[in-house]
């Protein structure tokens, strides 16, 4: 039996083991096997147990500040100011509105105004299925998109249940060049193709001046509070945050989900209109 | 005549005394002094009190009088916060209660006097114990391998692993033991 | 003639019938239709960088329906790669006979749904150009990126399942003199030294059959990472358990009727009756009834699930999908997707390669109707209160669907014009088998 023509591929390589003097075939196997499972183990492995490292897994705690946000719907007259305030301060288009004000029906027949934005949730859905990772929690508490790294892919929009987060779809061409912004605390304009939603202002809070939508409202009937000092203000008033949340009965919004949302509601109808 | 000229330098006296002398002798033996400390609730389940004592100069309470209790916050510079308003008891307490989510409390008491005092505020530090302190509600989200939402990506990442190194080799098995039973260089196919 | 002599014509016959689409002359038939696919699937692409230029507003999507056919094309591409993996993969492992006609189809169609349906992932992305990222900051806990994991490794297992098998084919087409150079140089590559010994034989139906053993949890696997980044939301319609086991149904259900959609075009086209028997045909329609039974099952339950409670958001669901805005949609889902092709597989009067064909048809574009009912619904649907949502595909959307739908027939017809479109080593070892068998049978009667 005449030896076997060299093969077209493994050929080259036979030769290479063949003044090794080892058997070519164990040879080449033996290598590829090791290399490819070190590898490719390696990896795996690598990736797999290194996911604790991720900051949008285990992210550190600040001790100073921990942002929260109080509504107190005694107060809400649905004039939808706010709404108007965050898209003039981000510079949104009049159809995008990162905080919505709905028309609730209570257990009275009674309608009442509702603003719900993103609850920046302690245990926020949307940054837990981002597969790029480009939301993510801030140590004060505040969840961010980074515009820069979001792919588009949407699943955070599927994974939210207060339908806090609006999407991108066109791109914006009316704003001025040099209020353009790319940080993840405050995007103008918002990029094309990415996950836009409320930053609770971070840029504002930053530097102790209050969120849009509380200097907007006319009835003052939104709180931006810190859990760790408790305390909690709406620009007019001060109030201790444990004591106005307890006194009152606040409560968050779709609690059963378990998101521990840091923003809370007080239940009201709109009865204290004449503040 | 020279009887009203007696009177009138005594009557003044006596009336700028009491226009003018008779109320700040009033305030100033009036002095007010105001305590603050907490009273510790005895079981866990009850607040705190945050108490003021209001007292004259000389240690005498003072009842009925209505004390705000204020707590200087942090919140986007600093501001005061309402924890409440009471009225002094007999003894000259008012008190209004507290549960504590912070080891410590900057606590301005003022009371805004009235006519028979006059206005005081004080400013204290009040600590609480670490055991009396609830716990800010912050979670980390969990990340330990007991939560199945963490264990299953896991669990399905080393088994797609797995088979991708099975399908690798499958391949290079097949490759391998089919060129090394290779015989004549032609493929003789037609054998049954 | 003795046996040997008739075995050996009836194998010239079966080579050269399993290389005709590679041998014979290209008709102005084939030559129309390649054209026409071909412009097609060129608008679609066209469309395609239209939307790259202009953004994804260019889709009729909007903040409530924020997914739309771009995923339907998605998950029913991928489902009808599965017709792969149950032909080669599952009635390799239980030995049906007659899977040998048609396995070289199943598997070459499931190969091209595939590539075509894991591009979907990333046209409907809004920054396409950053995906790569998904590998880079690796979220673990995130469906989409165990999607892309999956699509991968399932392209992969089904390209081993394609290659593996295609070693004793490809040397076969070494013999062929009037092909090209090039091609004779991809077969001899290919060919890895096949010369058709007992021992190759051995080791290749040793591999195929762990591949096909390890193919199936591989595919459960996948489809049901696929119905994840669904059902693992809290959204009313999405958020049910049975969302799993209803993707990897509808994947099979649907990759079979696609797999006798081919085989019979590709049995028509080339006259190869005699080589493609009806029973192929047949029982492959048993097989995809049997699964729309299953199927059938998966949505009663699901149904009555979701229905028997009184929860409001499950009740308004259910009542906009059987009574009210999308009845006729669903309806005819069940109508022509499950009970239709159902009974002209159970009537024997209708249980010709016709009626199969037919009932196949039906299934394929029912299932994708039902894709569509569970994605977009369950988002019209207001989350916390308002107004219902509304999505009608734009053009882009509609054209690159259809130009992904064309696709398929092209890069069949391309990939067969290269490898062989029966699988001639699998049916004559499973003549083989059975030759043997009767032979052992007679031996000890």
């Amino acid at each position: 039996m005449t030896e076997p023509a060299p093969h077209p591929f493994f050929g080259a390589r036979a030769a290479v083991a063949e003044t090794v003097g080892v058997d070519r075939r164990q040879f080449l196997f033996s290598i590829g096997a090791i290399g490819l499972g070190a590898t490719l183990g390696g990896r795996v492995l690598d990736r797999i147990f290194a996911a604790d490292e991720i900051d949008t897994l285990r992210r550190t705690v600040d001790t100073e500040q921990q942002w929260i946000m109080v509504f107190d719907l005694r107060r809400c007259d649905g004039c939808r100011d706010c709404i108007k305030g965050c898209q003039a301060e981000h510079h949104l288009p009049e159809s995008t509105e990162w905080i919505k004000v709905y028309e609730m029906m209570d257990t009275q027949g009674r309608s009442y105004s509702m603003p719900v934005l993103c609850m920046e949730c302690q245990e926020a859905p949307c940054v837990r299925v981002c597969p790029v990772q480009a939301t993510y929690y801030r140590p004060d508490g505040v969840v961010l998109v980074d515009e820069k790294v979001c792919i588009g892919c949407r699943m955070c929009i599927a994974a939210c249940p207060y339908g806090a987060r609006v999407f991108n779809w066109d791109k914006q061409t009316d704003i001025a060049p040099e209020l353009y912004d790319d940080r993840p605390e405050y995007t103008v304009p918002q990029r094309q193709g990415t996950v836009g939603k409320c930053t609770l202002c971070v840029h504002h809070l930053e530097v102790d001046e209050f969120p849009a939508c509380i200097e907007a409202c006319s009835m003052k009937a939104i709180y931006v509070g810190n859990l760790v000092t408790d305390s909690a203000s709406n620009g007019r008033e001060t109030v201790v945050l444990s004591k106005f949340l307890r006194d009152n009965d606040a409560f968050r919004f779709r609690e059963e989900l378990g998101t521990k949302s840091r923003v809370y509601y007080i239940a009201g109808h709109g009865q204290q209109l004449d503040y | 005549m020279r009887r009203f000229r007696h009177y009138a330098l005594p009557g003044f006296s006596l009336f700028l005394l009491v226009q003018f002398g008779l109320p700040a002798l009033a305030q100033s033996g009036g002095e007010v002094s105001l305590g603050v400390q907490v009273e510790r609730s005895a079981l866990p389940d009850l607040p705190d009190n945050v108490a003021a004592r209001l007292s004259t100069g000389s240690g005498e309470p003072i009842g009925g009088a209505s004390v705000d209790f204020w707590a200087e916050v942090e919140i986007l510079g600093t501001r005061s916060a309402l924890l409440g308003t009471a009225t002094t008891d007999a003894t000259g307490v008012a008190r209004v209660p507290i549960f504590p989510r912070r080891p410590q409390y900057e606590i301005r008491v003022s009371f805004a006097g009235n006519e028979l005092y006059a206005p005081v505020e004080t400013t204290t530090v009040l600590t609480f114990p670490t055991e009396r302190v609830e716990p800010v509600q912050i979670t980390t989200p969990t990340s330990s391998l007991a939560s199945l939402r963490t264990v299953m990506p896991r669990a399905m990442g080393i088994v797609v692993a797995l088979l991708w190194i099975f399908f690798v080799a499958a391949v290079f098995y097949v490759v391998k033991t089919i060129h090394r039973d290779s015989t004549t260089g032609q493929p003789n196919l037609d054998n049954p | 003639m003795t046996a040997i002599t008739t075995r050996k014509m009836d194998r010239e016959r079966l080579r050269s019938a399993a290389l005709a689409p590679i041998t014979s002359e290209r008709g102005w038939r084939e030559r129309s239709l390649v054209i026409g696919l071909g412009l097609i699937v060129a608008l679609g692409v066209a469309a395609y960088v239209y939307q790259l230029i202009n953004g994804i507003g260019v889709t009729g999507l909007n903040d409530q329906v924020f997914w739309g056919i771009y995923t339907v094309d998605l998950v029913t591409f991928i489902g009808f790669s599965y017709g792969g993996a149950m032909v080669s993969a599952i009635l390799r492992l239980t030995h049906a006979s007659w899977r040998g006609p048609i396995s070289r189809i199943a598997e070459g169609t499931a190969v091209v749904t595939l590539v075509i349906g894991a591009l979907f992932p990333i046209i409907h992305l809004g920054h396409p150009e950053r995906v790569w990222q998904i590998f880079t900051r690796f979220q673990i806990n995130s469906p989409i990126t165990w999607d892309m994991v999956a699509i991968v490794s399932y392209l992969l297992a089904t390209l081993v399942l394609f290659a593996l098998p295609l070693i004793p084919d490809v040397a076969l087409l070494q013999a062929e003199p009037e092909l090209g150079g090039r091609r004779q140089r991809l077969y001899r590559w290919w060919a890895a030294g096949w010369v058709g010994n007992p021992e190759q034989r051995q080791h290749l139906r040793r591999a195929l059959t762990t591949t096909a053993v390890v193919i199936i949890p591989l595919a459960v696997m996948v489809h049901t990472v696929l119905s994840y980044a669904f059902s693992l939301t809290s959204r009313p319609g999405w958020h049910s358990t049975i969302f799993g086991p209803y993707f990897v149904v509808a994947a099979v259900y649907s990759g079979v009727a696609v797999v006798i959609l081919a085989a019979v075009a590709y049995r028509r086209a080339y006259h190869l009756q005699d080589q493609i028997p009806v029973r192929s045909i047949v029982n492959l329609g048993y097989v995809m009834a049997a699964l729309g039974v299953a199927y059938g099952y998966l949505l009663f339950t699901e149904v009555t699930t979701e229905g028997y409670v009184g929860e409001e958001s499950a009740e308004v669901l259910l009542f906009s999908l059987v009574l009210d805005r999308w009845a006729v949609l669903f309806w005819l889902f069940v109508v022509a997707g499950l009970v239709v092709p159902v009974l002209l597989i159970a009537w024997r009067r209708t249980r010709t390669v016709a009626g199969v064909s037919v009932a196949a048809a039906l299934v394929a574009v029912a299932l994708y109707v039902k894709r569509f009912l569970m994605f977009v619904p369950p988002l019209t649907r207001p989350l916390i209160e308002g107004d219902w949502a509304s999505y009608l595909p734009s053009w882009v959307e509609i054209t690159i669907s259809l130009a992904a739908v064309a696709a398929i027939p092209l890069l069949l017809i391309g990939l067969f014009r290269v490898f062989p479109v029966l699988d001639v080593h699998e049916i004559e070892e499973i003549e083989r088998g059975s030759d043997q068998q009767t032979a052992t049978e007679e031996a000890s009667s």
